[in-house]
């Protein structure tokens, strides 16, 4: 039986040892530095009492968690591929749109927190708007769901589009010249495109929704909706019992392992076919039902969860008076940051899913390296990496190579979720024409690569760029005189009542976002003209 | 190639802009100060403190600050006996018992005079430098008439609608649940079960359910007595009060201390000396918003006039707190986790 990928190159076989794919050693580098981590922080840890974890209330958080997560992750799949159906029919603008969901998709917790409050809140914009008296509490599971989904349909969408642009274009013209209704071109173009998708997000999201933190917490309105991560993260910051936090880290890993494993059972996925050319135009672009449709999409869209953006635009409009050495400072550190831990984020991500298919079952869609990074809180990760690399340097210098690392690591699932697919289709589309021109290693990746990378690889870079901009909880070990982000600004103007400041702070994050999100739309589009 | 090179340039500027200031400080003696990071900020009394201190130590001293103050507990039993820290400014006495079990802390040898705390202070490691009393914040424009004590609270089915902060995440929150432990005993239980409609949230820390709380989603927040304070003298605002309780409220202490392996004991005890002295006391109140330890000579700032004074306040023992945290948790997850 024919490998999938084609002929491995003679010399490698008559060796009988290829060397191992980069993709392979980075995967068991980085389960290493996890476990390394793991056993950092129980060899620290005083008494360890595995029995002492287990309580009632831990097993209804787990169920109560399971729960929520799946209803967010359907709704955020639901929504995310209308929103990317709609953006994918736009003619003007779309390339707005899709640096706004990006923006959105990215968001500081705090920031889509308080801007859910702001918005649906009972003395929020929705309350005024629609001068209700008795309105609806959105502290429990309403509100983590509206959050989930602000938060995570967007992600979902930039990858469902992604997947429609590589749709083939002879679908597309055969449907336009059969003249099919909308239905039977959703149906035949573009839900097998999604079809294909929808496994490696539903794990993703799913795991996030699970792991949720910040906005479980303040919008669940209480202990009944937490999640495990609230139990580590008082083991780690009230308690300070390293041990305790180590134990439930790996509960959780386990529970990460066993979603992933019953995803890889449950869920299978069918070869993309391929077409010659772009698509230049959609087969429904002219009717005129699915148009309305689709403007109620993104109707709902820009009403509904945009304006959680909008909110930090009330610090944005006394930003002029408020900007001062600081947040400059603060800026340039935050960029410093950022853009290694992008880098560093998009060249793992490439090296993991570059890796060659050795069996069938397509088992690199579920690899349980990228989303490791969810199971184990950055927290935890710090914690276990400071002892051992302490001794080599002092605070800030350990900062600037410390945090980017974690940041990185920490944007993985997302860059792989982008990054994947796009490399999946390239090697189906010319994987046995590579094998056959023994092109391997950097040259594939620079030659047969690109063309479909280019898109998913500035995306990712965005992604992991304003993750790390918005990253709190890592840079917050470091912090300092000589280290300090925006987001450690924000929360320390909040903790001297200066709401307004930190507002700005918000704001100036979310433009740098934004802005960074719709040039590398811009720069990727170009490309393709 | 090109991002690369300017990658490497910009760290290399970095550097170069970090070098100036570790030259100046090696011509003096150190004296590195963990803290928080709202008390080291632009707006803290961080940088005064450290302007009156320089002036006379001959030294500098240089601030690192946490999130805060578990941050920054969890941050020294990272570094362990290699810290770089001489002194601590900023933990809280419900980690007091934590902090001594670490055993990074040396007794402070110090004797002070009588302090303005409303509780007795014994401890031979950790020194009180601020402090303020739990409080409910309201706007006294929406609601007119506050409830009078915590059972007025807990036990109105009609009473205001308030945010809280999660005990297991937040100090204030911690406080709070000590608070009702300490005024209802067993009942607890019963008393959050009757307070928990009323409850708007629980937030993951005090700045998100201030912010709740200025946005209008609840009627009150538990915050610190002292927090109209800032109102009243940085917005000229005099609507927000702070709602007095019968019963008495629970207090919020703030401790520092030298560590045992710093390499500066001198200093580090000249520093906690100057902590107890009026130059850094009179800092306080309007930096930190808390009462200072020690009323300093030139008496407390006008917006502190009108600051709730409870008849009686409310604390815990360190090791009273440590013992019985984890049974006062799991009790009012019971009570609220349905």
């Amino acid at each position: 039986m024919a490998r999938r990928d084609g002929a491995v190159s003679t010399t490698a076989r008559s060796s009988g040892w290829s060397a191992p794919h980069p993709g392979t050693l980075v995967a068991a580098a980085l389960g290493l530095i996890y476990l390394g981590a793991l056993l950092s922080l129980l060899s620290s840890a005083e008494t360890l009492r595995p029995s002492a974890l287990i309580s009632p209330y831990l097993l209804r958080v787990l169920w109560s968690s399971l729960a929520q997560a799946v209803l967010s992750t359907t709704l955020a799949l639901i929504f995310g591929g209308a929103l990317a159906l709609a953006i994918a029919r736009m003619r003007r603008g779309a390339a707005l749109m899709r640096a706004l969901i990006l923006t959105m998709a990215v968001a500081p917790t705090i920031v889509i927190v308080l801007g859910v409050a702001t918005v649906y809140g009972r003395a929020g914009w929705a309350a005024t708007l629609l001068g209700a008296d008795n309105w609806p509490s959105i502290y429990g599971l309403s509100g983590i769901l509206i959050a989930h989904v602000a938060l995570n349909a967007p992600f979902a969408a930039r990858v469902f589009l992604h997947a429609l642009g590589e749709t083939p274009a002879e679908h597309h013209r055969v449907a336009a010249v059969c003249g099919c209704s909308p239905w039977q071109v959703f149906r035949l173009c573009d839900w097998p495109a999604l079809k294909r998708e929808i496994p490696g997000l539903a794990t993703l999201i799913m795991l996030l929704c699970f792991t949720s933190f910040a906005a479980v917490i303040t919008l669940g309105g209480g202990p009944a909706n937490a999640t495990l991560e609230v139990a580590i993260y008082e083991a780690l910051r009230v308690e300070v019992d390293f041990g305790r936090a180590a134990l439930l880290a790996i509960l959780q890993i386990i529970i990460v392992c066993v979603i992933v494993a019953l995803a890889r059972r449950a869920l299978s996925r069918e070869p993309a076919t391929f077409g010659a050319g772009r698509m230049m135009q959609r087969a429904d672009a002219h009717a005129r039902t699915v148009r309305v449709g689709d403007g109620a999409i993104l109707f709902f869209f820009l009403a509904a969860l945009a304006p959680i953006l909008v909110a930090p635009l009330a610090g944005g409009a006394s930003l002029a008076t408020l900007v001062d050495a600081d947040i400059g400072k603060a800026l340039i550190t935050s960029i410093m940051v950022a853009v290694p831990a992008a880098l560093l984020c998009v060249a793992i991500a490439i090296a993991l899913a570059a890796r060659p298919i050795r069996n069938r079952d397509d088992a690199s869609s579920f690899p349980l390296a990228p989303l490791l990074a969810l199971a184990v809180p950055p927290f935890a990760l710090v914690a276990g990496l400071y002892g051992p690399l302490r001794r080599f340097g002092d605070n800030a210098f350990l900062a600037m190579i410390l945090v980017p690392f974690i940041n990185g690591l920490t944007a993985l699932p997302f860059a792989y979720r982008l990054i994947e697919p796009a490399l999946r289709q390239s090697r189906e589309r010319y994987g046995k024409l590579a094998a056959h021109l023994d092109i391997r290693g950097a040259s594939r990746l620079r030659i047969i690569d690109w063309p479909l990378l280019r898109r998913p690889f500035f995306a990712a870079f965005t992604m992991a760029f304003a993750l790390s901009l918005g990253d709190f909880g890592v840079a917050a070990l470091f912090s300092g005189q000589d280290f300090r982000t925006l987001p450690l600004l924000l929360h320390e103007r909040m903790g001297a009542y200066r709401m307004a400041e930190a507002q700005a702070i918000a704001f100036i994050m979310l433009g740098l976002a934004f802005v960074a999100a719709f040039v590398t739309e811009r720069f990727a589009d170009a490309a393709n003209r | 190639m090109t991002l690369l090179k300017t990658m490497r340039a910009a760290l290399t500027a970095l550097a170069a802009l970090m070098a100036p200031s570790m030259a100046v400080a090696q011509d003096k003696p150190t004296l590195t100060v963990y803290s928080y990071s709202s008390f080291v900020g632009k707006y803290g009394p961080g940088a005064k403190v450290k302007d009156a201190f320089e002036k006379i130590c001959g030294c500098a001293l240089t601030w690192v600050a946490s999130d805060d103050a578990g941050a920054l507990l969890g941050r020294l039993k990272l570094e362990g006996e290699q810290t770089k820290a001489d002194v601590v400014v900023g933990l809280d006495m419900n980690l007091a018992a934590e902090a001594k079990a670490t055993g990074l802390f040396a007794p402070h040898r110090l004797a002070f005079g009588p302090l303005s705390l409303p509780v007795s202070w014994k401890d031979d490691t950790f020194i009180p430098f601020d402090w303020g009393h739990l409080a409910f914040v309201y706007d006294s424009t929406k609601l007119a008439a506050p409830p009078a004590s915590l059972k007025d609270l807990v036990e109105n089915p009609n009473g205001p609608k308030i945010v809280l902060q999660d005990p297991r995440t937040s100090a204030p929150g911690l406080g709070f649940l000590l608070w009702m432990q300490s005024v209802y005993g067993d009942k607890t239980g019963d008393a959050w079960k009757k307070l928990k409609p009323r409850i708007v949230t629980f937030t993951k820390g005090w700045s998100e359910a201030y912010g709740l709380f200025l946005k209008g989603e609840a009627d009150m927040v538990l915050s610190y007595a002292t927090s109209p304070a800032y109102h009243i003298s940085v917005e000229k605002k005099t609507q927000y009060k702070a709602a007095l309780f019968s019963e008495g409220h629970y207090a919020h202490v703030e401790i520092a201390a030298m560590l045992r392996t710093t390499k500066q004991p001198g200093l580090a005890t000249q520093f906690l000396t100057f902590v107890m002295s009026d130059a850094f006391q009179s800092l306080m109140p309007e930096g930190n918003w808390m009462f200072p330890a020690i009323t300093p000579a030139q008496g407390l700032p006008p917006s502190f006039a009108d600051i709730i004074k409870p008849a009686k306040t409310l604390l815990f023992t360190p090791d009273d707190a440590r013992e019985k945290r984890r049974a006062f948790i799991d009790a009012w997850l019971d009570a609220t986790a349905r």
